[in-house]
């Protein structure tokens, strides 16, 4: 008796994962989206969003990192803004941004280079292009060769968007820290960025070997309730750094980051290098994108230098976990269903209900609290149709391979 | 005496120093035309980011201002209101204990509980259905990298033509060194020319030529700037060698070696070389699909082309 129990659990726990390939096969096929006008609002939102955007208590600021607008600024200029702030010593100064060929303006190049050549730690940009089939074909874009030599070391500036191209919208909650071409290790740029400030704490980061971290936002800079934590870094604009509108203990021995934050510090309109993330105030159908490349770099250097990271599990672990679940679950209800049968609808919608809002709990808790990102995607789908599936397995599968349970299925009995 | 100055000295430094640390905010983000009152008196002095502000000061905001402001505990909070503020004042809204988790996820419920929708039609008519007109042009799409390495004498530049292009449409390329002299000029009415980079005015010591693709009827529609430069031969030794040693194991005369060429020039980033040897290979076989599936193919691992573009032909 025991020994059949446990039979039917294990196959109904099958049947369950059976029923959820088959509909996830069907889904793949787009069959059902057409339908499903509320999965394709929530496509981009992740129940961990929440925690991000409404739960997390009010981060604290990080006086270590200086983002600089460069805002629509030639290259002389830009020149300009870099020896003004170079002359307070900042522990590095990275330029997060692309100047692919020379300009016309010959003069203002010159300028620019000069600038970067006076920069004792300079990290410049580069983005690697990666190869949809061949790894080996993976290659760099750099800007032109007379400012990227400028460079003491170089650090690519990707991010993992689900975009096509840049001007895609483009929802970000990981990236990459390092990457290997062609023998070469290139480093992400928050990850070397604040390798300068904390080599130690950069490296252990590294250490940690994950092909992809989530990044553990803590908040943006101005931006006028996009998020709920839009002023957590030092951001200064073009006029502040050419009238010296700073003080010069700020950028002293700190990681300064030259990038675009809008036409002007605060703008709502520039879309340029501006990224939905999980802080974005509206977490599903987000309207409006809510933080420049730059910020979402510093977000990652915050996090290296706060040894603040997100872990979570693997795959493998998630999916055993996903199975360890559903078969107490089968185990359960089939229990329910031998002993207590005209209970088993209400007591399983209940106990499913109960069991979804405390996975949910835990999850948006284990990251809050412990910085634990627990997927259970798979675990609580199996745990939403077990009891239903399993009514299916009880009722038509097994009877269909008995011979009573066909006959029954014939006779009608009399009124 | 001197030990009685000695210690007065000493009270004095600590005090100083303990005020120097003792800040209640810091300024982290400032726009806007703001000033801060010390409390010492004197005249109001411009608020600089960065500036450190203690108990008894006063902000003083100017008009659209935002002053974002980390308190010594790390919170932060901001000032967008017009007026002057006591420091004071402003540090007593801080939260420095934080709020509990329980309270935090029960406030959230809370308000998603007590969410009522707006039916009110008027606060919901900030937007309109239009755009505010600019003046724009369409681009045209240069097949090349921002800034690509070329190491063939001659190369193939192709475009897409900008979208809604009226037929017949006429192409001026032109080709500058990096003092801004303009080298080579060409019209065309196809979406490609050819460049030898062993004519006399190709000469260019720097090895990089800026290029750009305007329409010659109105040329506020333009390509964007590409650079290609000629390759450098220490740095690409490793390269170069492999070069030498493919050209010496096979010819460059038949639509298959010329695939290999281009394989061998996509797989080291000379994405103009490879393009160039792509459509060499298409033009000797225009019947074999596979090369153009290749090419197609390329174009996009090379983010030369989006997946959706169409190829011009």
């Amino acid at each position: 008796m025991f020994r059949k129990f446990w039979l039917d659990v294990i196959f109904g726990t099958i049947f369950v994962f059976g029923l959820m390939g088959f509909f996830g096969s069907m889904s793949a096929f787009k069959i059902f989206d057409v339908f499903d006008p509320l999965g394709e609002a929530l496509a981009d939102m992740e129940t961990t969003d929440i925690v991000f955007s409404q739960l997390r208590d009010d981060p604290v600021a990080d006086d270590r990192v200086v983002l600089v607008n460069m805002g629509l600024l030639s290259r002389a200029e830009i020149g300009y803004m870099i020896q003004i702030i170079n002359q307070y010593n900042p522990a590095v100064i990275g330029i997060d941004s692309f100047f692919y060929t020379p300009k016309e303006d010959t003069l203002g190049d010159m300028v620019f280079a000069e600038a970067l050549a006076q920069v004792e730690h300079l990290v410049m940009a580069e983005k690697l292009i990666f190869h949809p089939e061949f790894p080996e074909k993976d290659t760099v874009y750099k800007s032109w060769d007379l400012f990227q030599n400028m460079a003491e070391e170089e650090a690519f500036v990707n991010l993992i968007t689900d975009a096509s191209e840049q001007a895609d919208l483009k929802m970000c909650r990981t990236f990459i820290p390092q990457h290997e071409i062609n023998g070469k290790n290139h480093v992400a740029f928050g990850v070397k960025l604040a390798s300068y400030f904390d080599k130690e704490k950069a490296d252990k980061f590294l250490e940690r070997n994950n092909r992809e971290e989530i990044i553990n936002y803590r908040g943006n800079v101005i931006d006028y309730g996009a998020t709920k934590f839009g002023n957590k870094f030092f951001a200064l604009d073009t006029e502040d750094v050419f009238s010296e509108n700073f003080t010069p203990d700020m950028i002293t021995g700190n990681v300064v980051m030259f990038c675009f934050l809008g036409k002007y510090l605060g703008d709502r309109e520039s879309l340029e290098d501006k990224f939905y993330t999980p802080l974005n105030e509206i977490y599903i159908g987000r309207a409006f994108p809510d933080m420049f490349g730059g910020v979402i770099h510093a977000n990652i250097v915050t996090m290296i230098l706060n040894e603040d990271y997100i872990d979570t599990i693997s795959s493998n672990k998630s999916t055993a976990l996903g199975i360890f679940l559903a078969l107490l679950n089968v185990a359960l209800f089939s229990l329910i269903y031998k002993k207590i049968p005209k209970w088993y609808d209400g007591i399983t919608k209940l106990f499913q209900l109960a069991e979804i809002a405390a996975f949910t709990f835990l999850i948006l808790y284990l990251l809050d609290v412990h910085s634990f990102k627990l997927e259970m995607g798979l675990a609580l789908v199996a745990i939403a149709i077990s009891g239903d599936a399993l009514e299916v397995y009880y009722g038509v599968v097994k009877n269909s391979f008995t011979r009573e349970g066909r006959r029954s299925l014939f006779k009608v009995d009399k009124l | 005496m001197r030990k009685l100055i000695s210690y007065a000295a000493v009270l004095v430094l600590l005090t100083s120093v303990a005020t120097a640390q003792d800040y209640t905010f810091r300024v982290l983000v400032n726009k806007g035309v703001n000033k801060i009152q010390r409390a010492g008196g004197g005249s109001p002095e411009a608020l600089k980011t960065g500036s450190k502000l203690f108990e008894n000061d006063q902000i003083i905001a100017s008009e659209g201002a935002y002053i974002g402001l980390m308190h010594k505990s790390g919170k932060t909070t901001e000032i967008k209101e017009q007026g002057t503020q006591k420091v004071s004042e402003i540090a007593k809204t801080i939260n420095v204990a934080g709020t509990s988790i329980t309270s935090r996820y029960a406030t959230f419920v809370a308000n998603k509980m007590s969410a009522e929708e707006n039916t009110d039609y008027r606060s919901r008519m900030n937007a309109t259905g239009a755009v505010s007109r600019a003046a724009g042009s369409a681009a045209i799409n240069i097949l090349i990298p921002p800034t690509v390495d070329v190491v063939s004498t001659s190369s193939i530049i192709r475009w897409e033509a900008p979208e809604e292009a009226a037929e017949g449409i006429v192409y001026s390329v032109k080709i500058k060194n990096i003092f801004d002299d303009v080298i080579y000029e060409a019209e065309t009415s196809e979406t490609f020319v050819e460049i030898d980079f062993t004519k006399p005015e190709m000469a260019n010591d720097a090895g990089l030529y800026l290029v750009k693709v305007y329409n010659t009827a109105d040329d506020e529609i333009h390509s964007s700037e590409v650079g290609i430069k000629k390759v450098d031969l220490s740095d690409r030794a490793e390269m170069l060698e492999n070069l030498a040693a493919l050209k010496s194991e096979i010819s460059d005369d038949t639509p298959l070696n010329k695939i290999i060429f281009a394989s061998f020039y996509e797989e080291n980033g000379l994405f103009l070389d490879a393009l160039t040897k792509y459509e060499e290979a298409i033009a000797m076989a225009p019947e074999v699909e596979e090369f153009k599936s290749m090419y197609q193919d390329f174009k996009i691992a090379a983010k030369l082309i989006s997946d959706e573009s169409e190829v011009d032909e």
